[in-house]
């Protein structure tokens, strides 16, 4: 079986990994770095628990090789907090309740996180459209965009 | 699994290999094991990921530029909107920014049969479409051939309203027609054969008075396969249709154009009555499933609710 040594920024830290072939993102953050904050809900690209950010942009990680990102940067949801603060999307989202069973609220947050960092202040319907791609079994949605749109009034 | 990461053209025509561009329809494929060989990685290969513009404005868009891309260039939404709005309206934001213009055309169908292992059908080896008999409310409404199942390619179906033609490496241009055949090859979802590569799509010069519009019937408000989707392109003057183009995908097993809708509508005014009546000529022609036939009236209903987008309400 190919083998590929990988290096990455992840969360701001330099990593390395020995990655086979076919393994995938989020195959290497849960099984081989043990980092599992992201979800696997499809593995197909459908559900969206699986984003990360990849060079700032959010993906489904369960469609990226992890091959693919040697040289690249990534963050996922254990890079949004900082010394010991909650990510503002974070601590709005805790405060306004759009967090139940929380499976999906890893990839929920890491697309907010894009959509803030390129419209600092956006419109409910541009939440809306930045998480379609994130499917919330439990909240209904209206409660995560409310807590996005607080997010963002208050930063 | 092998991987080979291409660095040039010319060697990747020569591998054998599935190629993988964003991977976001072969991922799926390969979880499944119904794509099991080697694949070849394009993600390196340069001169693929720009869009171009020509002196006389037209657009070259390279195979690897994103779907994001397109549906957020200013120019592109100027020049060509309707191609624009597809782009923008298809899957969602995680998929459109890995999912490459040259995958969006030639990604294989999502039939459920066709993607269960289980199964082999026309396009994996079978003599049998499964969903002919099968459960299947989401098949065709134009049977054109053996496999049932509709083509995914909203991008096929935009650029077929824009008549617009690809390069294959090795090959030379094809149009969107031929891209996609007849639909009576049931074993494919598009005529490249394995290791021949898209490499660029070429538009026509804009019109600049043009409008389009693009819709999709949907089972939920985004995020999914459309039921019928659809797109207009008219150019109205002085209260007449003087140019229509119309795109419909979930119909068939390749992207259509409308022609006798098109007709139906040239030098017309665009009242209301004038798109209810030619919306209907959608439904010429149709022999849907037993599971389908209700869709035959969606189809007539989004080509009747895109019309009226673009004609000024009578
Ligand atoms: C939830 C969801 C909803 C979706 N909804 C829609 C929708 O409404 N409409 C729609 O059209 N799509 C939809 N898609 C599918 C999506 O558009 C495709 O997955 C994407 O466009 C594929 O592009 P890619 O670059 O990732 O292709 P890949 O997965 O990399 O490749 C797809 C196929 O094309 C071949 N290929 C790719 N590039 C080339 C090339 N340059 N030359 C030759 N062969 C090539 C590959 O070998 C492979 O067989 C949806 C997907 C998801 C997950
Ligand atoms: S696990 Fe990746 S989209 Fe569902
Ligand atoms: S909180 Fe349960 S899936 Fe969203």
């Amino acid at each position: 079986m190919a083998v590929h040594n990988i290096t990455f920024t992840l969360n701001g830290e330099a990593e390395a990994a020995v990655v086979p072939s076919h393994m995938t993102l989020l195959q290497m953050l849960r099984e081989e770095i043990v980092m599992t904050g992201t979800k696997n809900g499809c593995a197909a690209g459908e559900c969206g628990a699986c984003t990360v950010l990849l060079n700032g942009e959010p993906v489904n990680s369960c469609l990226v090789l992890a091959v693919e990102c040697d040289g690249q940067t990534l963050v996922t949801v254990e890079g949004l907090a900082h010394d010991r603060q909650l990510d503002p999307l974070q601590q709005a989202l805790i405060e306004i309740g759009g967090v139940q069973c929380g499976f999906c609220t890893p990839g929920v947050l890491i697309s907010a996180r894009a959509l803030l960092d390129r419209n600092p202040h956006p419109t409910k319907a541009d939440v809306q459209a930045a998480l379609v791609g994130n499917l919330c079994r439990c909240t209904g949605y209206v409660r995560i965009i409310d807590g996005v749109l607080a997010a963002a009034e208050r930063a | 699994m092998s991987l080979i990461i291409a660095q040039n053209i010319k060697e990747t025509a020569n591998t054998n290999g599935e190629l993988r561009a964003g991977g976001t329809d072969l991922q799926e494929r390969r979880r499944s094991r119904i794509s099991a060989g080697p694949i070849i990685d394009i993600r390196r290969l340069q001169g693929l990921d720009q869009i171009e513009w020509q002196a006389d404005g037209s657009a070259v868009i390279g195979a690897m530029v994103t779907i994001d891309a397109v549906a957020n260039d200013p120019k592109i939404q100027a020049a060509y909107p309707g191609l624009a709005k597809a782009a923008g309206g298809l899957a969602t934001p995680q998929i459109r920014l890995m999912g490459t213009m040259g995958g969006a055309l030639l990604q294989h169908t999502r039939c459920p049969f066709y993607r269960h292992p289980a199964y082999n059908c026309h396009k994996n080896g079978g003599d049998e479409c499964f969903a002919r008999d099968g459960h299947n409310p989401n098949g065709v409404v134009f049977d054109l051939g053996p496999c049932v199942y509709p083509h995914p390619a909203t991008l096929g179906m935009a650029l077929l309203a824009y008549e617009a033609e690809v390069d294959i490496d090795g090959v030379g241009r094809r149009s969107i027609d031929e891209l996609y055949g007849d639909g009576s090859d049931p074993t494919r979802d598009h005529t490249l054969e394995p290791g021949q590569i898209l490499t660029h799509i070429h538009l026509l010069p804009p019109i600049p008075q043009e409008k389009a519009a693009y819709f999709r019937s949907i089972s939920r408000a985004e995020a999914e396969w459309p039921i019928v989707e659809c797109l207009v392109r008219l150019v109205i003057s002085d209260d007449q249709i003087t140019f229509a183009r119309i795109g419909v995908g979930g119909v068939a097993n390749i992207p259509l154009r409308l022609e006798n809708v098109e007709q139906a509508l040239m030098s017309q005014s665009p009242g209301r009555e004038t798109v209810e009546k030619a919306a209907q000529l959608a439904a010429a022609g149709t022999n849907p499933l037993p599971q389908t036939v209700d869709k035959v009236r969606f189809l007539v209903n989004t080509v009747w609710h895109t019309l009226e987008v673009l004609s000024p309400k009578s």
